[in-house]
């Protein structure tokens, strides 16, 4: 990512507010706690829009945006001695960091509810790569840069990811997905 | 299934980056029925994932938040009358959001565009753009940030406009109308965006250089942004300029449109007049 452009606070803050979703959606996925990641959102807002006056930015300021959140969140959970589940040894394993309740158990009928359960359940470096190149679209390099790994990395945990996600699924479930364009009206889905 | 050897660059096929192996790949996937089957199923889960994610929006009192820390008349974190004193929590945080509280670089703002528009001789005839109405600036001036200056991926490829007005046909819930454009714009292709909760069609142009693109939504209920309605043909578009970026906006007939660009704000404006609607 390469630093050098100027922008100036206003300018700064209309492209936070127009990712705002996105970036609280991140918070959450990496907080796992909706009213701490709200203020974990404000925070991030704050380093990068409450400077006064101009600020230097990379020219592509998006993933530099969710850079600066995840650091507001990893020294939230430090501050708080949680348990930094972004980076537990080991949870490669599906089950480690389960978020497996009856809820999501049972509101898992079809396959969308199925996906969606089933991503709730991947160890958190793998969701957190997914949430980044898959919902929020950036760049493999983008998200790498974001979660400050090898671009190689991000492949692989993508490739991890689908791979329990697929395994998640029977053959008819993912006729369904395919079938439906999980029901998205996304034009990927849609194309010809 | 595609083998392991492939599974990756499928994959990275699907999400547009495979790079300079695109049209390897691509043949792969084309010989191969697993791979083919991999692709079918890897875009599906994307749009899956993206479907259930995105359902998940920003809590209005987050952004209220956010707009409270733009006023630089008052600190940052000034609680509400009645909050807990000593409280230091934003009052958004509380209730409802804040009563119009503007900043002053907003309401500087929004002089800067009404004095443009009104230097333009700009008759405002839009739809009101008061209360209630959404603004449509910041969303597509960070659809185009994050999409066209990036380089994503398009959603349809063609040169030709009538070609991708009759692709958005089915896909969007009003009629396109035919468009002409200057013909020194090339057109890549085109993005259907989800924005302001609504179905945007996006034309991406390639100038000489940079990036173009045109938005086209229904107006109900848009703004460009608060307090600044569309303008309607014939009067002329609405320029504003962020980052290093121009924007010119108006109405047509009950239409919507956005054209941003990476040029200068009078390149886009003119490049604005000459966009033609028919039917």
């Amino acid at each position: 990512m390469q630093p050098g452009q100027r922008y100036s606070e206003d300018g700064l803050a209309d492209l936070f507010r127009a990712d705002l979703d996105a970036l609280y959606r991140y918070a959450v996925k990496l907080l796992r706690d909706a009213d701490e990641a709200q203020d974990a959102v404000h925070d991030a807002f704050l380093r990068i829009c409450g400077r006064g006056g101009h600020v230097e930015a990379p020219v592509r300021p998006r993933p530099w945006m969710f850079r600066v959140l995840r650091n507001v969140c990893i020294d939230r959970m430090r501050a708080r001695g949680r348990r930094a589940t972004l980076f537990v040894p080991g949870s490669e394993d599906f089950d480690g960091v389960s978020e497996r309740t009856p809820e999501t158990d049972l509101v898992a009928h079809d396959a969308l509810a199925k996906v969606s359960a089933a991503a709730a359940r991947l160890p958190a470096e793998l969701g957190e790569t997914l949430a980044l190149v898959v919902v929020e679209q950036l760049s493999y390099q983008e998200a790498a840069f974001v979660m400050e790994v090898p671009v190689g990395t991000v492949r692989s945990r993508l490739y991890r990811a689908r791979r329990l996600l697929r395994d998640c699924l029977n053959p008819a479930d993912t006729e369904e997905l395919v079938r439906a364009g999980a029901g998205t009206g996304s034009a990927a889905s849609e194309a010809e | 299934m595609s083998d392991g050897r492939w599974s990756k660059d499928v994959e990275s096929y699907v999400d547009g980056e495979a790079g300079a192996r695109a049209s390897a790949i691509a043949a792969h996937i084309a010989a191969t029925p697993a791979s083919a089957a991999l692709a079918r199923e890897v875009a599906a889960l994307n749009a899956a994932l993206r479907a259930d994610a995105r359902r998940q929006r920003a809590p209005e009192a987050l952004a209220a938040r956010l707009e409270r820390v733009g006023d630089s008349a008052g600190p940052l974190y000034a609680p509400e009358a009645g909050a807990v004193a000593g409280l230091c929590r934003p009052a958004g945080r509380f209730g409802a959001a804040p009563a119009s509280r503007l900043s002053r670089r907003r309401v500087l703002g929004f002089g800067a565009a009404a004095a443009v528009a009104a230097s333009a001789g700009v008759l405002m005839v839009g739809r009101p753009g008061g209360a209630g109405a959404q603004a449509m600036a910041p969303d597509v001036f960070g659809d185009f940030l994050t999409q066209s200056v990036a380089d994503r991926p398009l959603d349809y490829t063609a040169t030709d406009l009538g070609q991708v007005v009759s692709w958005f046909a089915p896909r969007l819930p009003f009629a396109m109308p035919a468009l002409t454009a200057p013909p020194e714009l090339s057109l890549r292709g085109a993005r259907l965006c989800w924005l302001l909760e609504r179905r945007i069609a996006a034309f991406d142009f390639k100038p000489a250089s940079g990036a173009v693109s045109l938005y086209v939504a229904d107006a109900e209920g848009l703004a460009i942004r608060d307090g600044l309605p569309l303008p309607a043909r014939p009067a002329p578009a609405v320029s504003l300029e962020r980052n290093g970026l121009a924007g010119a906006f108006w109405q047509d007939g009950t239409l919507a449109y956005a054209l941003l660009g990476t040029l200068s704000g009078a390149a886009i404006a003119a490049i604005a007049a000459e966009i033609r609607t028919a039917g």
